[in-house]
């Protein structure tokens, strides 16, 4: 996996107005709508929903990673959600998301999936990154941000 | 004086050096004295079995009751009922002996060398058999016949402590001796031996134990039946110039053949989506169906050699006959798809018979003048080639069963005709195709030792379970203890998937993905094994998701688990095995 440009496109970046997580997720999930990522929508949002109700995926530092892997997923990807005014996701150091990172990977994808989250909890992690991606004010500035990213 | 000692010490000195100088000698003479055995002992098991079936037949036979006893017929058409009760208690009694039935498990001990048949097991199969043909189930005599002459000829090489290749050799004799001294024709017999248990491949030297062990199993039939004809032919007339109507009967045999093919497939789905591991449950309420239709048409019951005679006597009308060749289709199909213990030759027989008679009797209706009972006899013949994929041995039964030669041309155009019709459609013998249902697949002349071994004998019962929805940290330590993987399962214990190290390695790499997944997020959804598939399976299955244990499941839950090393371990034994017993210290 060389770069995390190849799993995203700016069609799959969004300036979110939800303020619930699940209709944050089905705002950000709605991106892949209409692509060749996934045949089935709502089944997706289902996947995510019922994920998220197990447990949260609000990982603390203003980030929620929702994922989920399908079988109508035939393309593995990632769409981003910014948040200005953040999203109560009961994340576990209680904190308002801001950035929402929405993976979807395809039933066997089983590899490329953990290689992806890997990859994006990496870039994540860093504070400058992760404030700049938040700060952010075009879809391009954050495909601009991924493409410094190492 | 002198010279004619002379010549007498000649004579002894020769005879004395035939007998030492070839060594081999000892082991021709023991192979006659072996295969006499064999076919002695394989005809006089056939006898008990024929006698214990026309015994349970003469006593309970319903028209016989109801004839003599006043009894009306409904009462007595119970009797199916009461064998299949008798049969599911049997089966439920010893199952491990019943799992491996019909000609199909005599193809497949010979294939895969799983030799000696156990005695019990064959002694089980000849009652078991003798009470499903004996109350009146619509099969054949020559599946289970097969099987007992194929254990009898086993356990008698095994006696003698004979290598691997020597016990397969009169396993293959003692089937092919029972149908001889069944149908009392011993050349079919032989032929039997060497289409259906060898599959046509007399690479391993069968032929003149065959020989020897089928005249002998007749001469014992013979001796204990006399010289009955099993089938009263009546006189018939062949017209070699009616060529084209023998093409045409042959190319119907061939369609019957696949249809009853294709509904006894449709059965054996309906079956196994019902009762999935137990469809020989099915038989009470299939044996209640069946004494109704027996109520109404009492030439359905039982294997069918009366129902043919009655037909060759010209007994029936021709809207009796489509009732009774629709009846007999159905529920010969019902019953040997239950898994009841019975074959389909003796069944072809009766089907043949009705098709050709048919056949004569409708084109006689557009001004054809054909001899019913000539044209059931090649239809008799053409069905059986077509439904057992024996060309060969159905010319010779035929032949055999009339004593007629005059037969012999048309039979062998419907046999060969309707075999190649069946064998075109099918890609391959009924036997084949049953044997790659299991994973056997001899077209390629190819046998995995993996596929005689079950998962059950090498599954292990300790492994470790976790909640789908628990935390991945949480199954991190477990993981690592369980030596392979863990298995996932929802909140009520129901098998979900599986947590294989090597795939999870990745997760692991990074802390802050092990915080953010729970096991559902990355279980494998694996289709389970059951105990009964086979080793290769299991490895087929291991290979296809690149895992190295596959979890093995009764319903929705895992009771055990089988791993990738010991399949291959239990391949390097089998390996070793294989070369002890064919080239190996045991003599001869």
């Amino acid at each position: 996996m060389s770069s995390l440009l190849e799993f995203t496109d700016t069609k799959f970046i969004k300036f979110l107005k939800s303020k619930n997580k699940y209709k944050a997720i089905e705002e950000l999930a709605d991106v892949f709508k209409g692509t060749d990522v996934c045949s089935d929508i709502k089944a997706f949002i289902n996947a995510l929903k019922e994920r998220e109700e197990i447990m949260t995926t609000g990982i603390g530092f203003g980030i929620a990673v929702p994922h989920a892997k399908l079988e109508s997923v035939h393309k593995i990807a990632y769409a981003i959600g910014i948040s200005k005014k953040g999203i109560d996701f009961n994340s576990i150091d209680g904190k308002p998301v801001h950035l929402v990172v929405l993976v979807a990977a395809g039933e066997r994808q089983h590899k490329e999936y953990l290689k992806l989250l890997s990859k994006i909890m990496a870039v994540l992690k860093n504070d400058i990154i992760r404030n700049e991606m938040i700060q952010a004010k075009s879809t391009k500035d954050i495909i601009e941000i991924l493409r410094n990213a190492k | 004086m002198d010279k004619t000692l002379y010549i007498l010490q000649h004579y002894y000195d020769s005879i004395k050096k035939f007998f030492t100088t070839r060594y081999d000698l000892k082991e021709y003479i023991l192979q006659i004295g072996i295969s006499l055995l064999i076919g002695t002992t394989a005809g006089l098991g056939a006898m008990v079995f024929h006698t214990l079936i026309e015994w349970m037949r003469f006593a309970i036979n319903p028209s016989r009751f109801s004839r003599y006893l006043e009894i009306p017929s409904f009462v007595m058409a119970i009797v199916p009922v009461i064998g299949a009760l008798m049969i599911i208690g049997l089966t439920r009694l010893f199952p491990q002996q019943a799992s491996e039935r019909g000609v199909t498990s005599v193809i497949k001990s010979v294939l895969l060398q799983k030799i000696p048949i156990p005695l019990f097991t064959t002694l089980f199969h000849l009652l078991a058999s003798a009470v499903t043909l004996g109350t009146g189930a619509p099969l054949g005599p020559e599946g289970p016949s097969a099987k007992i002459g194929g254990g009898l000829g086993s356990y008698i090489s095994s006696l003698f402590r004979l290598n691997i290749r020597k016990m397969t050799t009169y396993t293959v004799a003692g089937a092919g001796a029972a149908i001889s001294a069944i149908f009392n024709a011993p050349i079919a017999g032989v032929f039997f031996g060497i289409e259906v248990i060898l599959l046509n491949d007399l690479k391993n030297e069968s032929l003149s134990a065959l020989v020897i062990a089928s005249v002998s199993a007749d001469m014992v039939s013979k001796a204990y039946l006399g010289n009955v004809a099993l089938l009263q032919i009546p006189k018939f007339q062949v017209n070699t110039h009616e060529v084209l109507y023998f093409i045409l009967l042959a190319i119907v045999c061939g369609v019957v053949a696949l249809l009853f093919m294709e509904l006894s497939h449709i059965i054996k789905k309906f079956y196994k989506k019902i009762r999935e591991d137990d469809t020989i449950a099915i038989l009470l309420p299939l044996s209640l169906l069946f004494a109704v239709a027996v109520m109404f048409y009492t030439d359905i019951y039982g294997i069918g050699y009366e129902l043919i005679n009655k037909v060759l006597a010209k007994e029936f009308s021709v809207n009796i006959l489509v009732i009774l060749f629709v009846l007999k289709i159905i529920f010969i199909a019902l019953y040997f798809q239950t898994g009841a213990y019975g074959g389909l030759f003796a069944p072809s027989l009766c089907i043949g018979i009705l098709v050709g008679y048919l056949f004569a009797s409708m084109l006689s209706f557009f001004g054809a003048t054909l001899d019913p009972v000539a044209y059931a006899l090649i239809g008799m013949g053409g069905m059986l080639a077509g439904l057992n994929s024996i060309p060969i041995t159905a010319i010779l039964m035929v032949f055999e069963l009339t004593n007629d030669y005059r037969i012999i041309l048309p039979v062998m155009l419907a046999s060969v005709i309707a075999h190649l019709t069946v064998t075109y459609y099918n890609k391959g013998t009924i036997y084949e195709l049953e044997l790659l249902e299991e994973g056997i697949d001899v077209r390629k002349s190819r046998i995995n030792v993996l596929e005689s071994v079950t998962v059950h004998s090498i599954a292990r019962k300790d492994f470790q379970t976790i909640n789908a929805k628990a935390p991945l940290k949480f199954a991190m330590d477990k993981l690592i203890e369980a030596e392979t993987g863990l298995i996932v399962v929802d909140d009520n214990g129901g098998y979900t998937g599986i947590l294989s190290l090597n795939e999870v390695r990745q997760a692991l790499l990074s802390s802050d993905v092990v915080e953010l997944l729970i096991c559902q997020d990355i279980v494998l959804h694996v289709n389970p094994c059951s105990e009964n598939n086979s080793a290769a399976e299991a490895l087929r299955r291991m290979d296809e998701y690149g895992i190295d244990f596959l979890p093995v499941a009764k319903g929705n839950k895992v009771t055990a688990i089988v791993l990738y090393r010991d399949i291959i371990s239990m391949y390097n034994k089998i390996i070793v095995q294989i070369e002890e017993k064919q080239y190996g210290h045991f003599g001869l």
